[in-house]
């Protein structure tokens, strides 16, 4: 039961996209706004409390804890993808499946011409392409 | 490996004690710094509370609903590109907390010695210190230190696994 | 620690035990996810590694500080809960130490502490076999039986004092500081006493309430 939530912030902290599946514990979506901007400000936070030169450091990017691990990727533009999954996982198959996820966001949300930038992603080619890539890492998505 | 600095904080989340290395970017305001750093844990226990996965049996049972979870957090480490911090809480609320250059390796009982070593022997064990209270001892210090120390030793060991293990962190792993 | 020396001190009041009341069937819960001859040895073997002070030390240290509190107080029921202070603030500062020595598994509920303090701890810190029994139907309380006491080994209670005194009741104090530093406050007492000619020790705890972990606010100064 590898990946179990997936989640899209904008630069302000907002959750514009996300998915629960098999094995995740069930938050209605309010709760998820809450985590999305939690896990935004302890990112701001984790810069100032730096030990070191903080230039270029864009603060946490992963998380580790007992029973799961958490990846986040941030591409210059200030937008974060987020994986959570089970500890078996290694750290360069989540950040590869962000990167590719980048370029999903990047084909099938940025460029069609409806959707609004920062909002929440309700694209249904986005959705496809979505699933066609989680499929593999998977257990059967929740309903 | 490069080891920065030391905090722990009470289940108060008083800084009960600090101490640094080779720390590289000096901190304006300790107070504050360290204000910042307690309300980052307690924002990281919550968030990791919910993170968990459905069903997880390592974590306290919780009967109702409360603002903090109850017992010790399931968190362990983070890391940004420059830096790890690694956090290890008993289940009386003390909070170990150590920040190293970005290693790959899980750092938790090095700081359960330093619990068992440092501040049960020299804290919880002088009866002349009260609980709750900054600590001063300076055999805390020194157990500290060699408990610190013996890391240093054990990741010049382990040096080569590590440094691959952070060099495939980096790499593009792009394919679409 | 105490190392447990051979005589047992029920030995001295076994005539006396046929009075006692009949213990209740023991519905013991089945023991909070834990395996029991494991946190058995858990107890043993930390118990092995500590090091070992005389028994009878401790047992006459003990016996001179009633003693002395005796003089202090008087009343019988002042020195119980001068005993129950002087516990809880052993009880504070000892959790820390049987935390990070023992490798006791984290307790998940309040139930789960029965186990982890009757077989875990009472083994480590002073060498008795204790177990939980007559958990509450709503798991807010349980007992905690033991048959060997170290502390009241040499021990006659004046027939003056017997029915009001609880000789050892140090223990429950540091039963209640310990469980408070884990976020539970409850209350420890004695309800059986083999001094009092009862067939084993019984220390009932009860929760009164989970604590919660307080969140530093902002010092806007």
């Amino acid at each position: 039961m590898p990946i179990y939530t997936v989640f899209i912030i904008n630069r302000s902290g907002g959750l514009i996209y996300s998915a629960q599946f098999q094995g995740s514990q069930v938050h209605p979506l309010n709760e998820c706004l809450r985590l999305a901007s939690t896990l935004h400000s302890v990112q701001q936070i984790s810069r100032q409390v730096s030990p070191v030169d903080i230039l270029d450091d864009i603060g946490l990017t992963s998380l580790e804890a007992k029973t799961f691990r958490l990846r986040l990727y941030q591409p210059l533009t200030g937008i974060q993808f987020v994986a959570i999954a089970t500890p078996e996982v290694t750290d360069e198959i989540l950040l590869g499946i962000l990167r590719r996820l980048h370029l999903l966001y990047a084909d099938y949300a940025l460029k069609n011409p409806f959707y609004v930038q920062d909002m929440p992603i309700r694209c249904k080619l986005f959705d496809i392409h979505f699933m066609k890539l989680m499929k593999p890492y998977i257990a059967n998505p929740v309903e | 490996m490069q080891v920065y600095n030391f905090y722990l904080f009470s289940r108060h989340g008083t800084c009960l004690y600090y101490r640094e290395w080779q720390r590289t970017r000096p901190g304006s305001d300790t107070q504050q710094e360290q204000q910042n750093l307690i309300g980052l844990l307690f924002a990281v226990k919550q968030l990791c509370r919910s993170l968990a996965p459905a069903n997880d049996d390592s974590l306290p049972i919780d009967t109702a609903t409360r603002y903090m979870p109850r017992g010790p957090s399931n968190f362990c480490s983070y890391s940004t590109e420059k830096y790890q911090l690694h956090c290890f809480e008993s289940s009386t609320g003390l909070r170990f907390v150590l920040t190293t250059s970005p290693t790959a390796s899980d750092l938790t009982r090095i700081l359960q010695r330093v619990y068992r070593e440092a501040y049960v022997e020299c804290a919880i064990r002088n009866p002349l210190y009260t609980l709750g209270t900054s600590i001063v001892s300076e055999s805390f210090r020194k157990r500290l230190d060699s408990v610190i120390r013996t890391l240093a030793v054990e990741s010049t060991v382990f040096r080569p696994a590590s440094e691959k293990a952070l060099r495939g962190n980096g790499s593009p792993a792009t394919k679409s | 620690m105490f190392e447990p020396s051979g005589e047992r001190a029920s030995t001295s009041q076994s005539g006396r035990s046929s009075s006692a009341t009949s213990v209740k069937t023991q519905d013991t819960l089945p023991s909070a996810g834990f395996n029991v001859a494991a946190l058995a040895k858990i107890g043993e073997q930390a118990f092995q590694r500590g090091e070992l002070v005389s028994a009878e030390l401790v047992a006459l240290t003990y016996g001179a500080l009633v003693r002395q509190l005796f003089l202090d107080y008087q009343a019988p029921e002042d020195v119980n809960e001068e005993l129950e202070r002087i516990g809880y603030n052993i009880g504070l500062r000892l959790v820390d130490d049987f935390l990070a020595r023992s490798a006791a598994p984290p307790c998940r509920s309040f139930q789960a502490t029965a186990e982890i303090v009757a077989r875990v701890a009472f083994r480590m810190y002073l060498g008795v076999s204790a177990r939980p029994a007559n958990f509450a139907a709503d798991n807010t309380a349980y007992s905690i039986l033991f048959d060997t006491n170290p502390l009241a080994e040499f021990v006659e209670v004046p027939d003056a004092v017997a029915n009001t005194l609880w000789y050892s009741n140090i223990f429950c104090g540091v039963i209640r500081g310990a469980l408070e530093m884990v976020q539970f406050s409850v209350r420890a007492s004695f309800t059986r006493d083999m001094l009092r000619g009862d067939e084993c020790n019984e220390i009932r705890v009860c929760l009164l309430r989970e604590l919660e972990e307080t969140v530093p606010l902002d010092k806007e100064t």
